[in-house]
């Protein structure tokens, strides 16, 4: 049991408090991408879905490796290449129809804010054990709990060990999958220049 | 501390309706892609959950995800190669207005 700094009462409302923060704030970014008139605005709100999403795989599902890799994946890869796609179809492409033209918009500045604050409250709150994501990510020993049961923690270990084993088949075609589907999209855009 | 499982599918079922719905009522492809990746994630907090809440082991779960964030990422490659395709051709990202396939 790890020991925190504030009483556990507190605690127990605060992680309630947090929760509906979390949900209201993945599920207005996620409505506000679909229904914000222009398209580079929803992509931006995307991004904060997204990030709001990894959160949640930090705190509520317990796995660290989910977090990193959703914002690798989606908060920095997918989205930069949707903005890219908006950026080379040119300036129609960026509202649905006749929209608002401003620059920024405060809502998003504040929900940069409210990511800052979760992730300051997740910090502060975990202070007891310092290096927060070190033990999980260097942990290679299986853990006991009191009663001597197996605990099958977050552990990068058994993770990669199940990728080259038992998950083996999966991520070769997968691998096959992506490079298909690399190739394909080259070729798609390709050949419209060459038409060109 | 944890909370009940049925939150989490509350909330990646309300997510996946936004998606849904943002699918539905939207013209332009960029964001029919939007509303895709957003069904998706939903379906990603789905196998985090129920990996950590059943005895199935919290690897295979995570496992899955990571297949379908890499398969959501060759999605979005292919889908966005698409619509720059569509937008050299047509002159236009709008769903509406390449119906061709339609008759």
């Amino acid at each position: 049991m790890m020991a925190y700094l504030i009483p556990s009462e507190l605690f127990e409302f605060l992680n309630i408090i947090i929760l509906i923060i979390l949900v209201v704030y993945i599920l207005g970014s996620a409505f506000l991408a679909t229904h914000v008139k222009s398209v580079y605005h929803a992509v931006l709100w995307l991004v904060f879905c997204f990030l709001g999403i990894a959160l949640m795989f930090l705190l509520y599902a317990e796995s660290s490796i989910l977090f990193v890799i959703q914002i690798i994946v989606y908060a920095g890869g997918i989205t930069v290449l949707m903005l890219f796609a908006i950026t080379l179809s040119g300036r129609e492409a960026m509202y649905e129809s006749s929209g608002r033209e401003k620059l920024m918009d405060w809502r998003l500045s504040a929900a940069g804010a409210f990511l800052l604050f979760l992730i300051s409250f997740y910090t502060i709150s975990q202070v007891g054990k310092a290096f927060w994501l070190l033990p999980d990510l260097t942990t290679r020993a299986p853990f006991y709990d009191a009663q001597g049961f197996r605990i099958e923690t977050e552990v990068i270990g058994f993770l990669a060990e199940s990728i080259f084993t038992t998950h083996g088949i999966t991520i070769i075609v997968l691998g096959l999958l992506i490079l298909g589907a690399m190739l394909g999209s080259v070729y798609l855009v390709k050949k419209e220049v060459e038409d060109v | 501390m944890s909370f009940d499982s049925s939150i989490f599918i509350g909330i990646a079922l309300m997510l996946f309706l936004i998606g849904f719905a943002g699918f539905i009522r939207s013209k332009s492809a960029v964001r029919m892609l939007i509303a895709i990746e957003l069904m998706l994630n939903s379906a990603n907090i789905n196998f985090a959950i129920f990996a950590l809440y059943n005895d199935i082991g919290l690897v295979t779960g995570q496992v899955a995800v990571i297949i379908s964030i890499a398969l959501a990422a060759a999605e979005a490659a292919v889908g966005l190669g698409i619509i720059l395709s569509i937008y050299r051709k047509h002159g236009t990202v709008e769903a509406t207005s390449f119906q061709s396939m339609k008759g």
